[in-house]
Protein backbone atom coordinates (compact mmCIF):
# COMPACT_ATOMS: atom_id res chain seq x y z
CA UNK A 1 0.00 0.00 0.00
CA UNK A 2 1.29 3.50 -0.93
CA UNK A 3 2.19 5.55 2.11
CA UNK A 4 0.67 9.04 2.26
CA UNK A 5 2.28 11.89 4.20
CA UNK A 6 0.54 14.84 5.87
CA UNK A 7 1.28 18.26 4.47
CA UNK A 8 -0.43 21.65 4.24
CA UNK A 9 -1.97 23.08 1.10
CA UNK A 10 -2.08 26.88 0.95
CA UNK A 11 -3.94 28.61 -1.85
CA UNK A 12 -3.33 32.31 -2.41
CA UNK A 13 -5.49 34.40 -4.75
CA UNK A 14 -3.42 37.46 -5.69
CA UNK A 15 -3.48 40.27 -8.26
CA UNK A 16 -1.24 39.63 -11.24
CA UNK A 17 1.12 42.62 -10.73
CA UNK A 18 1.81 41.41 -7.17
CA UNK A 19 2.71 37.84 -8.06
CA UNK A 20 6.44 38.50 -8.16
CA UNK A 21 6.44 39.98 -4.71
CA UNK A 22 4.31 37.16 -3.31
CA UNK A 23 6.63 34.55 -4.79
CA UNK A 24 9.56 36.35 -3.14
CA UNK A 25 7.79 35.91 0.19
CA UNK A 26 7.45 32.18 -0.51
CA UNK A 27 11.18 32.01 -1.09
CA UNK A 28 11.81 33.92 2.14
CA UNK A 29 9.86 31.16 3.91
CA UNK A 30 12.06 28.58 2.14
CA UNK A 31 9.11 27.23 0.17
CA UNK A 32 10.19 26.01 -3.24
CA UNK A 33 7.16 23.99 -4.30
CA UNK A 34 4.30 26.01 -5.77
CA UNK A 35 2.17 26.30 -8.91
CA UNK A 36 0.78 29.50 -10.42
CA UNK A 37 -2.64 28.95 -11.98
CA UNK A 38 -4.62 31.35 -14.21
CA UNK A 39 -8.13 32.50 -13.32
CA UNK A 40 -11.18 33.65 -15.27
CA UNK A 41 -13.40 35.71 -12.99
CA UNK A 42 -14.83 35.90 -9.52
CA UNK A 43 -16.52 37.98 -6.91
CA UNK A 44 -15.67 39.09 -3.42
CA UNK A 45 -15.88 41.90 -0.91
CA UNK A 46 -14.51 44.30 -3.51
CA UNK A 47 -17.14 43.32 -6.05
CA UNK A 48 -17.00 41.34 -9.23
CA UNK A 49 -13.73 40.97 -11.11
CA UNK A 50 -12.79 39.44 -14.40
CA UNK A 51 -9.62 38.75 -16.30
CA UNK A 52 -10.03 41.37 -19.01
CA UNK A 53 -6.74 40.53 -20.74
CA UNK A 54 -5.96 44.17 -21.35
CA UNK A 55 -4.82 45.92 -18.22
CA UNK A 56 -3.42 43.05 -16.14
CA UNK A 57 -3.80 45.31 -13.11
CA UNK A 58 -6.89 43.51 -11.91
CA UNK A 59 -6.24 40.08 -13.33
CA UNK A 60 -5.66 37.48 -10.63
CA UNK A 61 -3.83 34.20 -10.33
CA UNK A 62 -4.02 31.38 -7.83
CA UNK A 63 -0.75 30.28 -6.25
CA UNK A 64 -0.99 26.76 -4.87
CA UNK A 65 1.60 25.73 -2.32
CA UNK A 66 2.21 22.30 -0.83
CA UNK A 67 4.53 22.36 2.15
CA UNK A 68 5.01 21.35 5.77
CA UNK A 69 2.73 22.64 8.52
CA UNK A 70 5.56 24.70 10.08
CA UNK A 71 6.42 26.45 6.84
CA UNK A 72 2.76 27.09 6.08
CA UNK A 73 2.45 28.69 9.56
CA UNK A 74 5.36 30.96 8.69
CA UNK A 75 3.89 31.78 5.30
CA UNK A 76 0.52 32.73 6.76
CA UNK A 77 2.24 34.92 9.36
CA UNK A 78 4.10 36.74 6.59
CA UNK A 79 1.03 37.15 4.41
CA UNK A 80 -1.40 38.28 7.12
CA UNK A 81 -0.24 41.97 7.22
CA UNK A 82 -0.63 42.11 3.44
CA UNK A 83 -4.14 40.71 3.21
CA UNK A 84 -5.79 44.10 3.06
CA UNK A 85 -3.20 45.98 1.02
CA UNK A 86 -2.60 43.25 -1.54
CA UNK A 87 -6.22 42.15 -1.60
CA UNK A 88 -5.21 38.56 -0.96
CA UNK A 89 -7.39 35.57 -0.31
CA UNK A 90 -5.47 32.91 1.61
CA UNK A 91 -6.86 29.47 2.31
CA UNK A 92 -5.09 26.63 4.11
CA UNK A 93 -6.25 23.03 4.14
CA UNK A 94 -4.69 19.71 5.12
CA UNK A 95 -3.37 17.56 2.33
CA UNK A 96 -2.03 14.03 1.96
CA UNK A 97 0.78 13.58 -0.52
CA UNK A 98 2.80 10.73 -1.95
CA UNK A 99 6.57 11.28 -1.74
CA UNK A 100 6.41 13.65 1.19
CA UNK A 101 10.10 14.46 0.86
CA UNK A 102 9.24 16.44 -2.29
CA UNK A 103 7.12 18.84 -0.23
CA UNK A 104 9.44 19.71 2.69
CA UNK B 1 -16.93 69.48 -38.38
CA UNK B 2 -17.96 67.44 -41.46
CA UNK B 3 -14.56 65.75 -41.37
CA UNK B 4 -15.11 64.92 -37.72
CA UNK B 5 -18.47 63.28 -38.50
CA UNK B 6 -16.70 61.14 -41.07
CA UNK B 7 -14.25 60.14 -38.34
CA UNK B 8 -17.04 58.99 -36.03
CA UNK B 9 -18.54 56.94 -38.88
CA UNK B 10 -15.24 55.29 -39.84
CA UNK B 11 -15.19 51.48 -39.58
CA UNK B 12 -12.51 51.67 -36.90
CA UNK B 13 -14.73 53.65 -34.54
CA UNK B 14 -17.89 51.78 -35.50
CA UNK B 15 -16.31 48.42 -34.58
CA UNK B 16 -15.53 49.88 -31.17
CA UNK B 17 -19.15 50.97 -30.83
CA UNK B 18 -20.30 47.50 -31.91
CA UNK B 19 -18.21 45.88 -29.20
CA UNK B 20 -19.56 48.28 -26.58
CA UNK B 21 -23.17 47.74 -27.63
CA UNK B 22 -22.69 43.98 -27.60
CA UNK B 23 -21.32 44.14 -24.06
CA UNK B 24 -24.15 46.39 -22.84
CA UNK B 25 -26.65 43.99 -24.40
CA UNK B 26 -24.86 41.17 -22.53
CA UNK B 27 -24.05 39.32 -25.71
CA UNK B 28 -21.64 36.42 -25.31
CA UNK B 29 -19.48 37.84 -28.12
CA UNK B 30 -15.83 37.63 -27.16
CA UNK B 31 -12.47 37.59 -28.82
CA UNK B 32 -10.34 34.61 -27.70
CA UNK B 33 -7.62 35.76 -25.32
CA UNK B 34 -4.64 34.67 -27.39
CA UNK B 35 -6.16 36.21 -30.51
CA UNK B 36 -6.59 39.54 -28.71
CA UNK B 37 -2.99 39.38 -27.51
CA UNK B 38 -1.87 38.56 -31.06
CA UNK B 39 -3.76 41.54 -32.46
CA UNK B 40 -2.14 43.78 -29.86
CA UNK B 41 1.35 42.48 -30.69
CA UNK B 42 0.74 43.09 -34.37
CA UNK B 43 -0.49 46.66 -33.86
CA UNK B 44 2.39 47.63 -31.59
CA UNK B 45 4.95 46.12 -33.97
CA UNK B 46 3.41 47.78 -37.01
CA UNK B 47 3.11 51.25 -35.50
CA UNK B 48 6.65 51.09 -34.11
CA UNK B 49 8.14 49.82 -37.37
CA UNK B 50 6.36 52.38 -39.54
CA UNK B 51 7.33 55.21 -37.20
CA UNK B 52 10.98 54.21 -37.26
CA UNK B 53 11.00 53.88 -41.05
CA UNK B 54 9.49 57.34 -41.44
CA UNK B 55 12.05 58.89 -39.10
CA UNK B 56 14.87 57.13 -40.98
CA UNK B 57 13.52 58.63 -44.20
CA UNK B 58 12.92 62.14 -42.86
CA UNK B 59 16.10 62.35 -40.82
CA UNK B 60 16.64 64.38 -37.68
CA UNK B 61 14.78 67.66 -37.36
CA UNK B 62 14.35 70.24 -34.62
CA UNK B 63 10.60 69.52 -34.75
CA UNK B 64 11.43 66.04 -33.48
CA UNK B 65 13.41 67.44 -30.57
CA UNK B 66 10.72 69.99 -29.68
CA UNK B 67 7.99 67.36 -29.89
CA UNK B 68 9.97 65.04 -27.60
CA UNK B 69 10.55 67.79 -25.05
CA UNK B 70 6.90 68.84 -25.24
CA UNK B 71 5.79 65.25 -24.69
CA UNK B 72 8.05 64.85 -21.69
CA UNK B 73 6.86 68.14 -20.20
CA UNK B 74 3.21 67.21 -20.69
CA UNK B 75 3.70 63.81 -19.10
CA UNK B 76 5.37 65.39 -16.06
CA UNK B 77 3.03 68.34 -15.63
CA UNK B 78 -0.45 67.12 -16.58
CA UNK B 79 -0.80 64.89 -13.49
CA UNK B 80 -0.60 67.96 -11.22
CA UNK B 81 -3.86 69.74 -12.11
CA UNK B 82 -5.54 66.35 -12.49
CA UNK B 83 -4.46 65.45 -8.96
CA UNK B 84 -5.81 68.72 -7.56
CA UNK B 85 -9.12 68.32 -9.36
CA UNK B 86 -9.51 64.76 -8.11
CA UNK B 87 -8.80 65.83 -4.52
CA UNK B 88 -11.01 68.91 -4.51
CA UNK B 89 -13.83 68.02 -6.88
CA UNK B 90 -13.63 64.24 -6.96
CA UNK B 91 -13.16 64.02 -3.19
CA UNK B 92 -10.61 61.27 -3.60
CA UNK B 93 -8.02 60.56 -0.94
CA UNK B 94 -4.39 61.32 -1.73
CA UNK B 95 -3.31 57.82 -2.79
CA UNK B 96 -6.24 57.25 -5.16
CA UNK B 97 -5.93 60.76 -6.59
CA UNK B 98 -2.21 60.21 -7.20
CA UNK B 99 -2.79 56.83 -8.85
CA UNK B 100 -5.49 58.21 -11.16
CA UNK B 101 -3.40 61.32 -11.94
CA UNK B 102 -0.51 59.10 -13.05
CA UNK B 103 -2.84 57.49 -15.61
CA UNK B 104 -3.78 60.84 -17.12
CA UNK B 105 -0.19 61.99 -17.41
CA UNK B 106 0.68 58.83 -19.31
CA UNK B 107 -0.69 57.75 -22.70
CA UNK B 108 -2.95 55.19 -24.33
CA UNK B 109 -1.22 53.36 -27.16
CA UNK B 110 -4.50 52.18 -28.66
CA UNK B 111 -5.98 55.68 -28.64
CA UNK B 112 -2.84 56.90 -30.38
CA UNK B 113 -2.91 54.08 -32.96
CA UNK B 114 -6.58 54.78 -33.67
CA UNK B 115 -5.91 58.50 -33.87
CA UNK B 116 -3.02 58.02 -36.32
CA UNK B 117 -5.16 55.81 -38.52
CA UNK B 118 -7.99 58.34 -38.54
CA UNK B 119 -5.63 61.27 -39.19
CA UNK B 120 -3.90 59.41 -42.01
CA UNK B 121 -7.22 58.59 -43.65
CA UNK B 122 -8.09 62.27 -43.29
CA UNK B 123 -4.96 63.38 -45.14
CA UNK B 124 -3.15 64.51 -41.96
CA UNK B 125 -0.60 61.79 -41.22
CA UNK B 126 1.46 62.66 -38.12
CA UNK B 127 5.24 62.63 -38.42
CA UNK B 128 6.88 59.27 -37.74
CA UNK B 129 8.70 60.57 -34.68
CA UNK B 130 5.41 60.86 -32.80
CA UNK B 131 5.80 57.14 -32.04
CA UNK B 132 8.98 58.00 -30.14
CA UNK B 133 7.10 60.80 -28.35
CA UNK B 134 4.50 58.19 -27.36
CA UNK B 135 7.19 55.97 -25.87
CA UNK B 136 8.72 58.94 -23.99
CA UNK B 137 5.39 59.93 -22.49
CA UNK B 138 4.66 56.47 -21.10
CA UNK B 139 6.60 56.58 -17.83
CA UNK B 140 7.36 60.08 -16.40
CA UNK B 141 3.81 60.37 -15.11
CA UNK B 142 4.36 57.25 -13.02
CA UNK B 143 7.20 58.97 -11.17
CA UNK B 144 5.09 62.10 -10.70
CA UNK B 145 2.15 60.05 -9.43
CA UNK B 146 4.33 58.29 -6.88
CA UNK B 147 5.83 61.61 -5.78
CA UNK B 148 2.33 63.01 -5.25
CA UNK B 149 1.37 59.98 -3.17
CA UNK B 150 4.62 60.05 -1.20
CA UNK B 151 4.35 63.78 -0.49
CA UNK B 152 1.48 62.99 1.85
CA UNK B 153 3.55 60.48 3.75
CA UNK B 154 2.08 57.52 1.87
CA UNK B 155 4.30 54.46 1.92
CA UNK B 156 5.30 53.60 -1.63
CA UNK B 157 5.90 49.89 -1.34
CA UNK B 158 8.38 49.23 -4.09
CA UNK B 159 11.86 50.71 -4.56
CA UNK B 160 11.73 53.19 -7.44
CA UNK B 161 14.58 51.54 -9.36
CA UNK B 162 12.85 48.18 -9.38
CA UNK B 163 9.54 49.77 -10.36
CA UNK B 164 11.13 51.68 -13.23
CA UNK B 165 12.86 48.56 -14.42
CA UNK B 166 9.61 46.63 -14.46
CA UNK B 167 7.73 49.50 -16.12
CA UNK B 168 10.32 50.15 -18.80
CA UNK B 169 10.53 46.42 -19.49
CA UNK B 170 6.74 46.19 -19.83
CA UNK B 171 6.05 44.08 -22.90
CA UNK B 172 4.17 46.78 -24.77
CA UNK B 173 6.91 49.38 -24.22
CA UNK B 174 9.66 46.95 -25.24
CA UNK B 175 7.85 45.96 -28.42
CA UNK B 176 6.98 49.53 -29.38
CA UNK B 177 10.46 50.94 -28.80
CA UNK B 178 12.18 47.88 -30.21
CA UNK B 179 10.09 47.95 -33.40
CA UNK B 180 10.74 51.67 -33.75
CA UNK B 181 14.50 51.08 -33.55
CA UNK B 182 14.28 48.23 -36.05
CA UNK B 183 12.34 50.50 -38.43
CA UNK B 184 14.96 53.20 -37.93
CA UNK B 185 17.77 50.81 -38.77
CA UNK B 186 16.01 49.05 -41.65
CA UNK B 187 14.74 52.19 -43.36
CA UNK B 188 12.44 52.16 -46.37
CA UNK B 189 14.53 49.59 -48.26
CA UNK B 190 14.64 47.13 -45.38
CA UNK B 191 10.95 47.61 -44.65
CA UNK B 192 9.77 47.07 -48.24
CA UNK B 193 9.84 43.22 -48.21
CA UNK B 194 7.79 43.06 -44.99
CA UNK B 195 5.49 45.98 -45.79
CA UNK B 196 2.69 43.72 -47.14
CA UNK B 197 2.36 42.25 -43.63
CA UNK B 198 2.41 45.52 -41.71
CA UNK B 199 0.71 48.03 -44.00
CA UNK B 200 -2.33 46.69 -45.89
CA UNK B 201 -3.82 44.55 -43.07
CA UNK B 202 -3.25 47.22 -40.41
CA UNK B 203 -6.63 48.91 -40.54
CA UNK B 204 -8.57 45.64 -40.59
CA UNK B 205 -6.65 44.31 -37.59
CA UNK B 206 -7.28 47.59 -35.78
CA UNK B 207 -11.03 47.15 -36.39
CA UNK B 208 -10.97 43.72 -34.74
CA UNK B 209 -8.87 44.98 -31.86
CA UNK B 210 -11.23 47.88 -31.22
CA UNK B 211 -14.15 45.45 -31.31
CA UNK B 212 -12.48 43.69 -28.38
CA UNK B 213 -11.70 46.99 -26.66
CA UNK B 214 -15.34 48.01 -26.96
CA UNK B 215 -16.36 44.78 -25.25
CA UNK B 216 -13.79 45.24 -22.48
CA UNK B 217 -14.52 48.94 -21.86
CA UNK B 218 -18.29 48.50 -21.76
CA UNK B 219 -18.11 45.47 -19.45
CA UNK B 220 -15.87 47.42 -17.10
CA UNK B 221 -18.24 50.37 -17.12
CA UNK B 222 -21.18 48.08 -16.42
CA UNK B 223 -19.40 46.53 -13.45
CA UNK B 224 -17.85 49.74 -12.07
CA UNK B 225 -18.82 50.35 -8.47
CA UNK B 226 -16.14 52.79 -7.29
CA UNK B 227 -16.89 55.47 -9.82
CA UNK B 228 -19.27 58.37 -9.13
CA UNK B 229 -20.97 60.66 -11.67
CA UNK B 230 -18.50 63.40 -10.67
CA UNK B 231 -15.56 61.14 -11.50
CA UNK B 232 -17.14 60.19 -14.82
CA UNK B 233 -17.49 63.89 -15.58
CA UNK B 234 -13.89 64.51 -14.58
CA UNK B 235 -12.71 61.65 -16.82
CA UNK B 236 -14.33 63.42 -19.76
CA UNK B 237 -13.09 66.87 -18.71
CA UNK B 238 -9.51 65.59 -18.34
CA UNK B 239 -9.63 64.12 -21.85
CA UNK B 240 -10.85 67.41 -23.33
CA UNK B 241 -8.70 69.75 -21.23
CA UNK B 242 -5.46 67.78 -21.48
CA UNK B 243 -6.02 67.17 -25.16
CA UNK B 244 -6.61 70.86 -25.76
CA UNK B 245 -3.44 71.72 -23.87
CA UNK B 246 -1.57 69.25 -26.05
CA UNK B 247 -2.96 70.91 -29.19
CA UNK B 248 -1.97 74.38 -27.95
CA UNK B 249 1.55 73.21 -27.06
CA UNK B 250 1.99 71.44 -30.38
CA UNK B 251 0.79 74.49 -32.30
CA UNK B 252 3.03 76.79 -30.27
CA UNK B 253 6.17 74.79 -31.07
CA UNK B 254 5.34 74.76 -34.77
CA UNK B 255 4.56 71.12 -35.50
CA UNK B 256 2.61 70.15 -38.63
CA UNK B 257 -1.16 69.82 -38.21
CA UNK B 258 -1.18 66.02 -38.11
CA UNK B 259 1.54 65.92 -35.43
CA UNK B 260 -0.27 68.62 -33.43
CA UNK B 261 -3.40 66.49 -33.47
CA UNK B 262 -1.36 63.42 -32.48
CA UNK B 263 0.24 65.29 -29.57
CA UNK B 264 -3.20 66.41 -28.43
CA UNK B 265 -4.48 62.83 -28.66
CA UNK B 266 -1.54 61.62 -26.57
CA UNK B 267 -2.02 64.35 -23.98
CA UNK B 268 -5.75 63.70 -23.73
CA UNK B 269 -5.42 59.96 -23.35
CA UNK B 270 -4.98 57.86 -20.23
CA UNK B 271 -2.90 54.73 -19.87
CA UNK B 272 -4.51 51.42 -19.06
CA UNK B 273 -1.67 48.99 -19.67
CA UNK B 274 1.69 50.04 -18.21
CA UNK B 275 0.49 52.48 -15.55
CA UNK B 276 -2.23 50.32 -13.94
CA UNK B 277 0.23 47.48 -13.39
CA UNK B 278 2.84 49.94 -12.02
CA UNK B 279 0.31 51.52 -9.67
CA UNK B 280 -0.86 48.11 -8.47
CA UNK B 281 2.71 47.32 -7.52
CA UNK B 282 3.76 50.66 -6.07
CA UNK B 283 0.48 51.90 -4.57
CA UNK B 284 -1.39 48.71 -3.65
CA UNK B 285 -3.71 50.71 -1.37
CA UNK B 286 -5.07 52.55 -4.42
CA UNK B 287 -8.25 51.02 -5.78
CA UNK B 288 -7.54 49.48 -9.21
CA UNK B 289 -11.26 49.31 -9.99
CA UNK B 290 -11.33 53.12 -9.73
CA UNK B 291 -8.39 54.03 -11.94
CA UNK B 292 -9.24 51.37 -14.47
CA UNK B 293 -12.85 52.48 -14.65
CA UNK B 294 -11.80 56.08 -15.28
CA UNK B 295 -9.08 55.39 -17.85
CA UNK B 296 -10.58 52.40 -19.65
CA UNK B 297 -14.34 52.73 -19.22
CA UNK B 298 -14.72 56.53 -19.38
CA UNK B 299 -11.79 58.32 -21.03
CA UNK B 300 -10.84 55.70 -23.61
CA UNK B 301 -14.32 55.35 -25.18
CA UNK B 302 -14.83 59.10 -25.02
CA UNK B 303 -11.57 59.71 -26.85
CA UNK B 304 -12.31 57.10 -29.52
CA UNK B 305 -15.75 58.51 -30.30
CA UNK B 306 -15.51 62.22 -29.47
CA UNK B 307 -11.97 63.15 -28.43
CA UNK B 308 -10.15 62.22 -31.62
CA UNK B 309 -12.60 64.08 -33.93
CA UNK B 310 -12.62 67.11 -31.62
CA UNK B 311 -8.83 67.31 -31.34
CA UNK B 312 -8.46 66.82 -35.10
CA UNK B 313 -10.89 69.67 -35.67
CA UNK B 314 -9.05 71.92 -33.19
CA UNK B 315 -5.67 71.13 -34.74
CA UNK B 316 -7.01 71.99 -38.20
CA UNK B 317 -8.56 75.20 -36.89
CA UNK B 318 -5.36 76.41 -35.24
CA UNK B 319 -3.15 75.15 -38.01
CA UNK B 320 -5.23 76.70 -40.76
CA UNK B 321 -5.51 73.35 -42.52
CA UNK B 322 -8.65 72.80 -44.70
Amino acid sequence: MTRLMQRSRVEILVDLPLVGRTLSLLEDCEISGYTVLPTISGSGAGGHWTEDRVTEAEGKVMIMVLTTLDKSDRLIEVLTPLLEVYGLVVVRSPAEVIRGDKFD
Amino acid sequence: MAGSLGTILSPVVLFFVLGALAAFARSDLSIPEQVAKGLSLYLLTAIGLKGGVEVAHAGFSFDMLFAALAGLALSCLLPLPVFLALRRLGRLDRVNAAAVAAHYGSVSVVTFVTGVEVLTADGLPPAGYMVAVLALMETPAIIVGLALAKSGGEDVTQPRGELMRETLLNGSVVLLVGSFLIGLIAGKDGFAPIAPVFEAPFRGVLCLFLLDMGLVAARRLREARSITPVLVGLGIVFALANGTIGILVGTAIGLDTGSVAALGILAGSASYIAVPAAMRMALPKADPALYLAMSLAVTFPFNIIVGIPYLTFLARLLGGAP
